[in-house]
């Protein structure tokens, strides 16, 4: 099944190529703008040669990991509040309407203001624009976990804080990875976007200085680099989810 | 050990709404429980069981009336009284294993090995030895109540109450179920109360049962059935005395059905 | 009964008044014009007003056309590589890694091709809004309920009755998804490209408050984006619920 499945990915990462390099080659696009893969990669080695992309990688992979970390957290912590006072829960309903339509790009100017241009502002802008996934399916989870696994810790003279810590959190979960799992894409987003506008280091702003600059291959390059990192991100949650809820993922039947 | 009784119901009332939309549903319920008895209460559906049980486990206390345990007032669980769901696949932990969901009710002081040690042996006397490790999920319905059974035995409590614990699954698992639970019920010496809404399964399996009204809910009758402890699934149900009771109770649940009650 | 009904009244109000009141406080305390408080976002909402409108209006004009270009090539796109078996396994992965990508990474490549004007802000925001709606297009249209095409098969209906009356309206709540993301997608790309290439839009507004320190202004603006973008959702969520009735009867939900 998976074996299966790999192939069928190369086969067509190389149907792509091949369409690309052919579509480069025949010079329906003039190929100033639409460089062979060879062009594209040489970009990519005068890059990694010259120590920009890895530095650039770690920046905009470091945030993106710390700020997701950080928002889950919230986003949990928060959840857990909505589960103990349905008041907070109302109240924090109508902020996540408002908060939540808001576009990362937007909040970054005003942002810089506050944190500087320094790791700070990129965990506030993640922190504001992936908590929603987290908070979201954590409310719904813990509120659907089965009324009989509660009453079977309070027949087991549970403390409340020990049911939340031993029963609602683990029912709950799973449904809060799927949350993160959202949150990890939005987060990579936010960092890009970020890094784009405040305009001092990171993969985002790479790629904008490069495009400025016409540094067509590199800008490809570049692009396929925050594809990749969306995979990694993706491959770090699943990690993360395996460990902690792997009787889910066995339940699922996902492939290994 | 005491004389008197392990638990106590004194004339539990319960209402729920207000105004006109107020329904009685338990109208001043009175039994109790001595120590090794297997009490079966039944009732017709929407009689309030579950409400009764709520009140009898301290979960949701009653509007009126008291609830005695080993002679104490029961205002929230108190220790030594466990509880089997009828939804098995609700109220086992399905990120724990058969082994884990055991051992989790075991909040004693002893050591993790000890927990594991007793925990398996639960499972084995329920026909589970060769699905310790096995998720909830990997087991079939009968299977899981077995776990939750035996999860019920864990924590070596008192009184077992057991909720329609047979409802939802099929019959012949029932029949094989029951014969189970009247066997671990001599073995570990416990004291259980049944609810169930089946009178045949009531008769079968207790030494006493307590026969509920429709809403808003009294206690028709208590009829004891004198059939021993030991039970079998066919002679039993053959047996004059059953057959007595049987028709004892199908008697007092029928003749409250007329409008006007005794 | 009326102290309690009241309480659930306020309660949606209750708590972001009080953050409100805190902020308030904390900015007549710390009296900067780097932290103006409510009052004076509010005041400087109203001097901007017509700007930002305005603005907003310039930006969500592009969000529309963008949008639009993408749900009229992108819906038949997805429906054709989800029926096609051989075009669907050839091209899924393809499609799964273009999810990947974040959508203003698009900016900078479009600008190479397009230049900074309007045409190529829309080509942004369109590239932007296609990838969710291809992709929901796709994976909807590749589940086939094997019962409904029975009843399809039985009421002897042809292959493209099928598709219209049958699978097409068991494909468009998950189609109608992709849209919501679409949206939020374009937005961000719309706001981002603006900041970039500063022509106009509420993003050149937001760039321009906070080049002259206005933060109050600044924040004005943001809750004008805050506020369109609850009202877009709250249209879809409407729309959606008038249109898959069906669907969220069944659900339970609504």
């Amino acid at each position: 099944m998976t074996a299966a499945l790999r192939l069928r990915g190369l086969v067509s990462l190389l149907f792509v190529l091949l369409v690309w390099e052919t579509v480069s080659r025949l010079g329906i696009v003039p190929s100033r703008y639409f460089p062979g893969l060879a062009e594209i990669a040489a970009g990519a080695a005068e890059m990694i040669r010259n120590g920009e992309l890895l530095a650039a990688e770690a920046m905009t992979l470091g945030r993106a990991v710390a700020g997701l970390v950080l928002a889950t957290l919230i986003g949990i912590a928060l959840a857990v509040l909505s589960d103990v006072s349905p008041f907070f829960e109302r109240g924090f309903r109508t902020l996540t309407g408002l908060l939540q339509p808001i576009p990362p790009a937007a909040i970054v100017p005003l942002a810089i203001f506050g944190f500087g241009l320094g790791l700070k502002l990129y965990i506030f802008i993640i922190v504001m624009v992936t908590i929603w996934g987290p908070y979201l399916n954590g409310v719904a989870a813990l509120r659907a976990v089965p009324v009989e696994q509660i009453l079977n810790g309070r027949m087991m003279r549970m403390t409340p804080a020990q049911i939340l810590w031993h029963i609602k959190l683990p029912a709950a979960l799973p449904e809060i990875f799927a949350g993160i799992r959202y949150a990890a894409a939005v987060s990579l987003i936010a960092v890009v976007v970020s890094e784009m506008i405040a305009g001092r280091d990171g993969i985002g702003y790479l790629l904008v200085r490069k495009s400025f600059s016409i540094r067509i291959p590199e800008t490809y390059a570049l692009m396929f680099v925050t594809m990749v990192n969306g995979v990694l991100l993706a491959m770090l949650v699943n990690l993360g989810r395996r460990l902690l809820t792997g009787w889910h993922v066995k339940q699922m039947g996902y492939p290994a | 050990m005491q004389d008197g009784p392990i638990l106590e119901a004194r004339d539990l009332r319960k209402a729920f709404g207000a105004g006109a939309g107020r329904t009685t549903i338990l109208d001043g319920i009175s039994f109790s429980v001595r120590e090794g008895d297997f009490v079966a209460v039944v009732g017709p559906s929407g009689c309030g069981k579950t409400t009764l049980l709520m009140a009898l486990a301290g979960l949701q206390p009653a509007d009126a009336g008291e609830v005695r345990f080993r002679g104490r007032q029961v205002l929230s669980p108190p220790q030594g009284l466990a509880l089997v769901f009828q939804d098995y696949s609700r109220s086992l932990f399905p990120w724990k294993t058969a082994l884990r969901n055991v051992t989790f009710a075991m909040r004693g002081p002893q050591g993790r090995a000890a927990k594991a040690a007793r925990a398996e042996e639960l499972l084995h006397a329920v026909g589970l030895g060769d699905a310790l490790h096995k998720y909830p999920w990997q087991l079939s319905g009968g299977m899981q109540q077995r776990v939750a059974i035996a999860r019920g035995l864990a924590s070596e409590s008192d009184l077992l109450l057991l909720d329609e614990p047979l409802a939802a699954v099929d019959a012949q698992t029932r029949a094989d179920m029951q014969d189970l639970i009247l066997d671990l019920a001599q073995r570990f010496r416990q004291t259980c109360l049944l609810v169930t809404h089946d009178v045949d399964e009531a008769v079968y399996m207790a030494d006493k049962v307590v026969v509920l009204s429709k809403r808003p809910t009294r206690v028709a009758t208590e009829i004891t059935v004198g059939l021993g402890k030991a039970r079998d699934q066919i002679a039993t149900r053959e047996h004059p005395d059953y057959l007595h009771a049987r028709h004892e109770v199908l008697a007092r649940i029928r003749a409250f059905r007329q409008p006007v009650a005794p | 009964m009326t102290p309690a009904r009241a309480a659930a009244l306020a309660a949606p109000l209750a708590l972001p008044l009080a953050l409100l009141a805190l902020w308030a406080l904390a900015a007549a305390q710390i009296a900067s014009p780097l932290f103006p408080g409510p009052g004076k976002v509010l005041m400087a909402a109203v001097q901007n007003f017509w700007i930002i409108l305005d603005q907003m209006g310039a930006t969500l004009r592009r969000v529309l056309i963008g949008f639009v270009l993408a749900a009229a090539t992108m819906v038949p796109l997805g429906i054709l590589l989800g029926r096609v078996r051989l075009l669907g396994w050839l091209f899924e992965p393809v499609i799964d890694m273009l999810a990947t990508l974040p959508p203003p990474a698009i900016v900078p490549l479009v600008m190479l091709f397009a230049g900074t004007g309007d045409a190529a802000k829309v080509t942004m925001i369109a590239f932007a809004a296609a990838i969710p709606i291809l992709i929901n297009t796709f994976e909807a249209s590749k589940v086939r309920n094997a019962m409904t095409s029975l009843v399809a098969r039985s009421l002897h209906l042809t292959r493209w009755e099928t598709m219209l009356r049958v699978d097409l309206p068991a494909a468009t709540p998950m189609i109608l998804t992709g849209v919501r993301m679409a949206v939020a997608a374009a937005l961000l790309v719309s706001v981002t490209s603006e900041i970039l290439l500063a022509t106009d839009g509420i993003g050149v507004f937001l760039q321009r408050q906070q080049e002259n320190f206005q933060i109050a202004g600044g924040l004005a603006g943001i809750l004008a984006i805050a506020l369109t973008g609850l009202a877009v959702n709250t249209a879809i969520l409407r729309i959606e619920k008038g249109v898959l009735f069906w669907h969220y009867r069944n659900d339970g939900q609504s």
